[in-house]
């Protein structure tokens, strides 16, 4: 798996930056992908489990493949697949990891996203939630989660202090605690 | 002479003053046209007529054409529509509005790849390595009189998240640079700006050099053209109710550079209602799918 993992982000480093990218960094799970062939992102991110961190590579403007390292696991490769792309405001992303898929739809209302998912396998569960870019250097993060039939609240504060939104960090609090994100795209 | 022919015969609202020997520029605006397409042949009508009078026509909108999701109908299919019917009636440019921004990159870069008039705007800055579907301004030659048009967008309900590689400039600072950065001598200087009435009269305070300001995002209607010194605002309302029409002597910058100010009212004309029916349904069957595999 390790081998393989390696063997697909050289793969993918073989593609050039040309195009927009799409986000910045992925801190909750939403309907998009990186988008520019060949545009890398990277997060680190720390909670009260431990740190994690991951390095998002874009194969195509539907397609991107993720390699997670925490506390737990030294390799863990995903891919992203962007399934609908541009449905009027709506997107359908379906991820497939390791031992989990997940599938996320989001609406993109100019300021306002609001997206819903649910992923089946560890760590289990479904979600809504509403983000607003309210200003060039902030969104707020509201939402709700289940898991084995309990509701929990998601509330986030994600800031962008550089010039553009290419780099930020958030804090996300859920039922899990506090968990804190720097990332950016390359 | 051909400014006072022209005037007679279309009984504009202001009379040319005495003295005004220059060249004419008539300018149509628009603003927010929002996808509503129940006025465009009668629009279109209109300019074609302006146009069949003889004098130069600059057709510019400012902003907010392509886009309105209160319209999900229409939306599914009308911006292409759009960019077709403003192809055909001849925009010399657009300013990019807010809602416009709220297709995403892809495809915004495909309705500008599309339009056969650029789309402007001088106050959202990249970072290096990535291309913008607009342009910041152009240089026009109508008839002789060159013109330079620029474009700028409020800071309003942008969605920032969508465009991360965008820096947010102030409008008028932006416009001060790009006039600063043009080397070609023009006659005129025209903003188009998806900003209110109230807000372009700032940036015009800020940049005496605008000539003209055709502004947007409020639905706002000036009744004559705000007058801030030497400079001009205007606004025709929203939804295409109007064709603002503007004639202006090139050549003068005192108040006798209006010789004509109006609104050409238009008149609705009944839609297809059946067309992007079935991507609607497409859409909503998307949606109705997803959320069920969510909640179930």
């Amino acid at each position: 798996m390790k081998r393989a993992s390696i063997l697909l982000l050289l793969l993918a480093w073989a593609g050039c930056a040309s195009a927009a990218p799409h986000v910045a960094f992925f801190d909750v799970p939403e309907a998009i992908v990186l988008g520019d062939p060949g545009r890398s992102s990277v997060a680190l991110a720390v909670t009260t489990d431990g740190w994690s961190t991951s390095i998002t590579r874009s194969l195509s403007s539907r397609l991107d493949v993720t390699v997670t390292t925490n506390a737990q696991t030294l390799f863990a490769p995903s891919a992203r697949l962007l399934v609908v792309r541009d449905l009027l405001p709506l997107n359908v992303m379906t991820e497939i990891g390791v031992e989990r898929i997940t599938l996320a739809s989001t609406l993109f209302l100019g300021p306002v996203h609001v997206g819903f998912g649910r992923r089946w396998g560890t760590s289990a569960s479904r979600w809504g939630i509403v983000q607003h870019a309210f200003c060039q250097t902030a969104t707020l993060l509201l939402g709700l989660d289940e898991r084995f039939g309990s509701l929990g609240p998601i509330l986030g504060l994600r800031l962008h202090p550089g010039s553009t939104r290419l780099w930020g960090l958030s804090a996300i609090v859920t039922r899990d605690g506090l968990r804190l994100t720097l990332g950016g795209t390359l | 002479m051909l400014a006072v022919g022209f005037i007679v015969s279309t009984g504009a609202l202001f009379a040319l003053p005495n003295g005004a020997t220059g060249r004419t520029l008539t300018v149509l605006y628009t603003n927010d046209l929002h996808l509503r397409r129940a006025r465009l042949e009668s629009m279109a009508a209109l300019i074609e007529a302006e146009r069949a009078s003889g004098t130069p026509v600059l057709l510019v909108d400012a902003g907010d054409a392509w886009h309105d999701f209160r319209r999900p109908l229409t939306a599914v299919w009308g911006a292409d529509a759009m960019v077709d019917w403003m192809n055909r009636v001849g925009y010399d440019a657009m300013a990019l509005g807010n809602h416009d921004l709220y297709w995403m990159s892809d495809r915004l870069f495909e309705l500008s790849d599309r339009a056969r008039f650029p789309l402007l705007c001088a106050n959202l800055e990249p970072t290096a390595e990535v291309a913008t579907p607009f342009a910041r301004s152009v240089v026009l030659t109508l008839d002789g009189i060159r013109a330079l048009l620029l474009g700028v967008v409020t800071s309003e309900h942008l969605p920032y998240p969508d465009y991360p590689w965008l820096r947010y400039l102030d409008p008028a600072e932006a416009i001060a640079r790009e006039i600063d950065a043009s080397d070609d001598p023009v006659d005129l200087v025209v903003a188009i700006g998806h900003v209110p009435v109230d807000r372009a009269v700032r940036i015009v305070e800020a940049v005496p050099t605008i000539d003209l300001f055709v502004s947007g995002h409020s639905h706002e209607v000036t009744i004559e053209p705000v007058r801030v010194g030497e400079s001009l605002v205007v606004q025709t309302g929203a939804f295409g109710q109007r064709l603002g029409r503007l004639v202006l002597d090139v050549d003068r910058a005192d108040e006798g550079r209006i010789a004509a100010s109006e609104f050409l009212e238009t008149e609705r004309a009944p839609t297809a209602f059946d067309r992007g029916l079935f991507q609607f349904l497409a859409v909503a069957s998307c949606l109705i799918a997803t959320v069920l595999v969510v909640v179930r």
